[in-house]
């Protein structure tokens, strides 16, 4: 049984423990719920509802210099500095 | 468009810190254009939240979650934009966070559960077979 564990433990540790101190990135998807389907031309007068993603992070302390948050495209290659990346999970439910 | 609010568990308009709709700024890491979003802020030791959306949402769609696309107009090039052009408010967007930040691990609902079954059946088999 303590192999189970351990196995399990594992396969756990990588679902979950996607966290990581430094540079981070974090990846994800703006979806659209209704109004003009994906890939239709311009149309948004209509009140397009999209999502708002709601990313979480804890500052581990109290920093001298700032932190910050620069939003791109995921076909921009990555910075070199950048160590982790995380696939954000999303909810087409809300 | 960018909002940065504290997670002190319950979020309302009392966390808001900051917020960015275009940079102006040249393109770096991932962005494309001014209107990529960028915010800077000295944090203190605590949880946040950081919300990503297509312009212009506010305050409030930003805590619901939902923008209703009803903030004066629906301009869709923050994250699709090419030099301004007005295109699809959709896509795959990635945000670089530098500073001494955790991300908070959020699994995939189906992974997750996934495991939990893939787990309790195991569990099941072992105890058959002794």
């Amino acid at each position: 049984m303590n192999k189970a564990f351990i196995f399990f433990g594992m396969i756990a540790s990588m679902v979950f423990g996607s966290a990581a101190n430094g540079d981070s990135v974090v990846n994800g998807s703006i979806l659209h719920l209704g109004g003009t389907p994906v890939g239709q031309p311009n149309d948004f007068s209509g009140g397009v509802v999209s999502t708002v993603d709601h990313i979480k992070f804890r500052s581990t302390r109290q920093e001298s210099s700032p932190s910050t948050f620069s939003l791109g495209r995921t076909t921009q290659a990555p910075r070199a500095s950048t160590s982790t990346e995380m696939v954000k999970s999303r909810s087409l439910t809300r | 468009m960018i909002y940065l609010f504290v997670d002190d568990g319950s979020l309302d308009l009392s966390d808001y810190i900051d917020e960015n709709d275009d940079s102006g700024l040249p393109p770096t890491d991932g962005s494309i254009s001014t209107l990529d979003s960028f915010l800077s802020a000295v944090l203190l030791p605590g949880n946040y939240i950081l919300t990503v959306g297509g312009f212009f949402y506010d305050q409030s769609d930003a805590i619901n979650g939902i923008n209703p696309g009803t903030g004066g107009g629906f301009y869709p090039n923050t994250i699709d934009g090419v030099g301004g052009t007005l295109v699809h408010d959709h896509g795959d967007y990635r945000l670089t966070i530098t500073g001494d930040v955790t991300l908070s691990a959020v699994p995939e609902p189906n992974t997750a559960l996934l495991s939990a079954l893939g787990f309790l059946a195991f569990t099941r088999l072992r105890k058959r077979a002794a």
